[in-house]
């Protein structure tokens, strides 16, 4: 039973090696955007004449852009759009989910079938293309992308919470605590959340990824976060005009959002292993 | 049975409807429950036996409104359970099921899952709550300290037992449990049985118990009701059905049961051919194309719910 932190994590870590990777990648982005103010050398929006265009230097680590600024100070608050984005826009897409999805699958009938067949029209609709319709008509603010991204990207969780509803409410603690008496509301979030949380939590890391890459792409494009305001993004666009006589200005931003992504990626996989034989634990 | 009824059942029918084929258009029904009449007076135990799929477990959920009947009527204490339930049903009918391991939510520990009714009807403060938990666990025969710990600390006939306590917590008058020993080992079964004769002797619970195993029923209920595809086909005293049934079906399903004595030789009844599918059950009595004994008026009509005996009740046309 008593094992050493040392034999533990050597029992652990082969078995669990890609959660460890793509939890200390998402702890490190993490780490790195909380601490932007402290890290950064320099202010992201701080415009040097004298500096333009640098390649990495001691001074400059990842080089300077076409204005100036240093790249690095502007990764570090970059970050801190892009996580922002992931966990505001993914806490909306499992609200909705979640409510609707426990909905349809507890009340069944024509509640069930009103919802999902919302779903699927929604699904239609390809949402990249309607999230910049959108942003193309509102001011394309960080909070303007971060509730379109959330509105667009809960139909997923919405479908998953709807199927394990619907298992867990014929499951007999369900109909003992019904035969005792206890309410939808109760049974709601007492029997059937709890219950239902772990492929919900896997699909919201999974959604984290998907948020930073549809931010980036918006901000790629010139809708997402408007400049002076750094992120990844929109650090990349502006990267693409000089690619050929600066291209750490596409490298390090391209690279960053690649490592998150994957991180929370790998994060989102090794959980769901890790938790899908779901009563065994 | 008694005249004064807890719990009666007049003339249920339950059928579930479902779709099937290119877009759902084909329906299909299943009977579940048909036409089946049955009384249970307080502190008695009416058992209920029958083959899978014979209908006895929907009987159960009948019986505690989780299913809503769809022709006659069940009351307790004379008030019929729909459209309203009446005011004390909640607390005063509780459920065994079968499987403890899907019978407790994995996420809450045993205190939380027996606490729950108590939690629901508000009864009591957080500290008599606790005190209630700890006498109930002590009841069916757990540490009362156990309270903290998860249903995955527990073996099977441990978690029947916390089962089994979630439903005292309530004081109930009437447990209707469903197959609660078919998932355990057979040395459990008896602990099981016993606590529940127990509790019934101390408590004076109504117990209305599902099970396929003859030899379970015979040594815990008073009565004994016999179901063969959501028909109700005996319904005697535990003494009379095991020493003289009268129904067909019952003689060959007493036939059926090991006799713990090689040297008595036994009198199998064999019955050919497979039962018939639910959905499609035989016209007349559903038990005719099986039946030893059957004859002209079997296939024709469903014979009438008759009084044989003083106490004694049968449908079939040979009495």
């Amino acid at each position: 039973m008593s094992l050493s932190p040392h034999a533990l994590l050597a029992r652990f870590l082969p078995r669990h090696g890609l959660l460890l990777a793509g939890a200390g990648i998402v702890a490190g982005m993490s780490l790195l955007a909380l601490l932007a103010p402290l890290l950064a050398p320099y202010s992201p929006t701080a415009i040097n004449a004298e500096a333009l265009l640098q390649a990495p230097s001691w001074a400059h680590p990842l080089g300077t852009d076409a204005l100036g600024r240093d790249v690095l100070s502007r990764m570090l608050y970059g970050a801190r759009v892009s996580l922002w984005v992931g966990f505001v826009a993914v806490g909306l897409s499992v609200t909705i989910g979640l409510a609707l999805g426990l909905m349809a699958g507890y009340a069944g009938g024509l509640t069930d079938e009103i919802v999902m067949r919302g779903v699927d029209v929604i699904l239609c609709f390809p949402s990249f293309f309607l999230i910049l319709a959108v942003i193309a008509f509102l001011e394309p603010s960080l909070l303007n992308i971060m509730i379109v991204i959330g509105l667009t990207s809960w139909m997923g969780v919405a479908r998953l919470v709807r199927a394990e509803t619907l298992s867990l409410r014929s499951r007999d603690f369900v109909l003992a605590a019904r035969v005792a008496g206890a309410g939808p509301l109760r049974i709601l979030t007492l029997h059937v959340l709890p219950n239902a949380a772990a492929p919900v939590l896997v699909s919201a890391t999974l959604g984290v990824a998907g948020a930073i890459l549809v931010e980036s792409s918006l901000s790629f494009l010139g809708l997402g976060v408007q400049p002076p305001m750094p992120s990844w993004g929109n650090i990349l666009m502006e990267g693409k005009d000089v690619l050929e006589i600066a291209p750490w200005l596409s490298f390090f931003p391209g690279l960053a959002i690649l490592l998150t992504v994957l991180g929370y990626n790998l994060l989102g996989e090794s959980l769901r292993d890790v938790l899908d034989p779901r009563i065994g634990r | 049975m008694s005249g004064a009824s807890l719990l009666e059942l007049r003339e249920v029918s339950r059928r579930y409807v479902g779709r099937e084929g290119p877009l759902g258009l084909r329906r299909t029904a299943v009977q579940a429950v048909q036409g089946i009449s049955l009384g249970l007076g307080a502190g008695q135990t009416l058992g209920l036996v029958g083959e899978s799929g014979c209908g006895k477990s929907t009987l159960g959920r009948l019986a505690v409104a989780l299913e809503r009947p769809d022709g006659g009527e069940v009351r307790y204490r004379g008030a019929p359970l729909w459209p309203d339930l009446p005011s004390a049903f909640r607390r005063e009918v509780q459920m065994v099921f079968q499987d403890p391991y899907s019978s407790l939510n994995p996420r809450l520990s045993i205190g939380r899952i027996v606490r729950e009714g108590l939690d629901v009807h508000g009864i009591g403060d957080a500290a008599s709550r606790r005190e209630r938990v700890a006498e109930v666990l002590g009841l069916v025969g757990l540490p009362p300290g156990h309270a903290a710990r998860y249903p995955h600390e527990f073996s099977g006939g441990q978690r029947q037992r916390v089962a089994i306590a979630r439903c005292l917590a309530l004081e109930p008058k009437l447990i209707v449990c469903d197959e609660p020993v078919s998932a355990l080992d057979v040395s459990i079964q008896a602990q099981i049985v016993n606590l529940l004769r127990d509790l019934q002797e101390r408590m004076g619970l109504a117990y209305l118990f599902i099970s396929h195993d003859l030899s379970v029923v015979g040594a815990i209920c008073d009565a004994v009701a016999v179901m063969y595809l959501g028909r109700l086909m005996e319904l005697a005293p535990r003494g009379q059905l095991f020493k003289e049934p009268l129904h067909p079906y019952t003689q060959t399903l007493l036939s059926a049961v090991p006799v713990p004595d090689p040297a008595r030789a036994r009198q199998r009844i064999r019955l050919a051919g497979e039962p018939p599918s639910p959905y499609a059950p035989p016209a007349g009595c559903p038990f005719h194309p099986r039946c030893p004994r059957a004859f002209a008026p079997c296939p024709g009509e469903f014979p009438a719910w008759r009084e044989a005996a003083p106490g004694r009740f049968v449908s079939c046309h040979l009495y």
